[in-house]
């Protein structure tokens, strides 16, 4: 579904992620994982095209969009959760949302509305809302819908579990896998919950200072100790 | 002149709903793109050249016959296309080139001051290449010559132009508002000021709204300068140079991020530069007997405005918290 081919990626003269290649599989869970500062949003900055690609190729479905803007990566299924400034305070939930299917004939975006409402009800008792006054979790809801409106292919949530209470996070990364088993979505996963999301992922990448030290099975990843032990507190 | 009369308080209005559209326009451009466009008012003279070629040209032959009065019709109408089509220009061809080259904010500004004087001076050219004596009335004769006034009962007669301001400026003041809460293109506009990246991640294409927004300055300062020519005394392309001064207190005044707020700081500036030097010339006339004329001196009395607002509320009008105070 999705495949980095060589990846170099930075910002200005930066050069932070080097020669990365991996492939996300269809419906399936693909996991970052690494230290902080080891280029894991940097690389997903890369893939969407708000950082500078030197070199390297990113392919959706088999088609070239490594130079492509990020908005037209949106419309062509990628959709991006980024781990900070993921949603507009001072637009009401309903005007993210809409926003966030901008350019789709208003009544596909009432009904993909419908749709994230059903898994985000509290949601719809707050459309009139500045998006400034939701709570932590809340935003955090927004954001993730905010990315599913376009119904997009691949998924890419970078930190989605970030700064929420463990029985949220916990329960959010459930809801990523039935992003995969239930609404048939390929996701890649940035993530710092490292056990947690290597367990509902089936491939895994760990990256080190911009290089990556394993692409594989999650499961293989998981159960590496000494990588584990050495980059990711994991015993 | 003791009370001020109908008469003044709507040229008034007029001046400040005109510097109320300037301001906006500078503001919108400073939101979306963060340039700092001084060759605002350059463009607003572009809109008042553009309505006294029409008014030479064209309607000056209809002197004695109603279609006369479809210049205020027209004229602003053409001026708003010109004017808008101009910036657009402008910010295809010289801004969206440097910031790409990613050109500091320092940088476009100076770049919005080259094409500032690069205008003026065309617009000078072009005056230049008009028969002389089409020259000699639009830089020397007084615009007003031209004009016709409109008899209205119990208020006696007033320049239509003078109306069609404030009614302009409130028309774009409401038309602004629902075109940015119930558009989607509106919505996005604002989605894209308050987080460009956001907006670019989620499918939004951004710089078709710095095109938008580049067009609708220019539309309003062309619209704004169209009207203006009425009310300067003979048009001259270095008039510009006084007159971005007042738009950039009248959008600091509002805030600088504030479209609402610019309009507001800009009508506050442009009424206040109207009436107050002439209150204080009529009551020094009073005390003392003799005239100075402070109209002279007018930036003063706004520059003065901008300090006291500042100090007040550093991020301008729109920064004060008016429900806070309401409740006390």
């Amino acid at each position: 579904m999705l495949k980095v081919e060589s990846l170099n990626v930075g910002y200005g003269k930066f050069h932070i992620v080097f020669d990365v290649s991996f492939e996300v599989k269809e419906r399936s869970i693909f996991t970052i994982v690494g230290p902080n500062g080891g280029g894991k949003t940097t690389l997903l900055n890369g893939i969407m095209g708000i950082a500078t690609v030197f070199s390297g190729r990113v392919l959706l479905k088999g088609q070239d969009i490594t130079h492509l803007p990020p908005h037209q990566k949106a419309r062509l299924g990628i959709g991006y959760m980024a781990q900070t400034d993921n949603i507009f305070p001072g637009l009401t939930v309903i005007e993210n949302l809409l926003m966030a299917a901008y350019g789709l004939p208003e009544s596909v975006a009432r009904d993909r509305m419908e749709t994230v409402f059903t898994y985000y009800p509290v949601l719809k008792r707050r459309t009139g809302q500045k998006a400034r006054s939701l709570s932590g979790g809340e935003r955090q809801m927004l954001a993730i819908s905010m990315t599913l409106m376009r119904d997009p292919d691949v998924i890419m949530l970078d930190e989605p579990t970030s700064g929420l209470a463990p029985i949220l996070a916990k329960d959010l990364l459930k809801k990523i896998a039935a992003m995969r088993d239930e609404l048939k979505k390929t996701v890649l996963l940035v993530e710092q919950n490292v056990k947690a999301a290597l367990e509902i992922s089936d491939d895994a990448m760990l990256l080190v200072s911009g290089r990556s030290e394993f692409v594989g099975k999650a499961q293989a990843l998981l159960s590496d100790e000494a990588l584990g032990r050495k980059y990711l507190g994991v015993k | 002149m003791v009370l001020p009369s109908f008469e003044f308080l709507l040229s008034s209005a007029a001046a400040g709903a005109a510097l109320a559209l300037l301001s906006m326009g500078v503001t919108l451009t400073y939101m979306t793109t963060r340039v700092s466009n001084f060759a605002h008012a350059t463009m607003a003279i572009t809109g008042a050249v553009t309505t006294l070629i029409l008014l030479d040209r064209i309607f000056a032959g209809f002197r004695d016959s109603p279609l006369y009065y479809g210049l205020f019709i027209v004229a602003p109408i053409v001026a708003a296309l010109v004017v808008g089509a101009l910036a657009v220009i402008m910010y295809l061809v010289a801004i969206r080139p440097l910031i790409r080259k990613g050109t500091s904010l320092i940088g476009l500004m100076i770049a919005t001051l080259a094409f500032d004087i690069i205008l003026n001076n065309l617009l000078t050219v072009v005056l230049q290449l008009t028969p002389a004596q089409t020259v000699g009335r639009l830089l020397e004769a007084n615009v007003k010559g031209y004009l016709v006034a409109i008899y209205v009962p119990l208020v006696g007669y007033i320049y239509p132009h003078r109306l069609l301001l404030p009614l302009i400026a409130l028309l774009v003041a409401v038309g602004l508002h629902l075109f940015l809460t119930r558009t989607p293109f509106g919505i996005s506009m604002r989605a894209s000021i308050e987080n460009p990246q956001l907006a670019k991640i989620i499918g939004i294409d951004i710089e078709r709204i710095y095109v938008v927004s580049w067009f609708l300055s220019g539309a309003t300062a062309g619209m704004a300068g169209s009207l203006l020519a009425f009310e300067m005394p003979g048009i001259s392309p270095a008039a510009a140079y006084l007159y971005i001064v007042s738009i950039f207190a009248g959008s600091i005044v509002g805030g600088i991020n504030s479209i609402y707020g610019a309009l507001a700081g800009g009508f506050l500036v442009g009424s206040m530069e109207a009436i107050v030097p002439v209150m204080l010339s009529d009551l020094y006339q009073l005390l003392t007997g003799s005239y100075v004329d402070i109209l002279r001196y007018q930036r003063m009395f706004s520059f003065l405005l901008l300090i006291l607002v500042l100090l007040v509320a550093p991020e301008g009008l729109a920064g004060i918290k008016w429900r806070g105070i309401r409740r006390g």
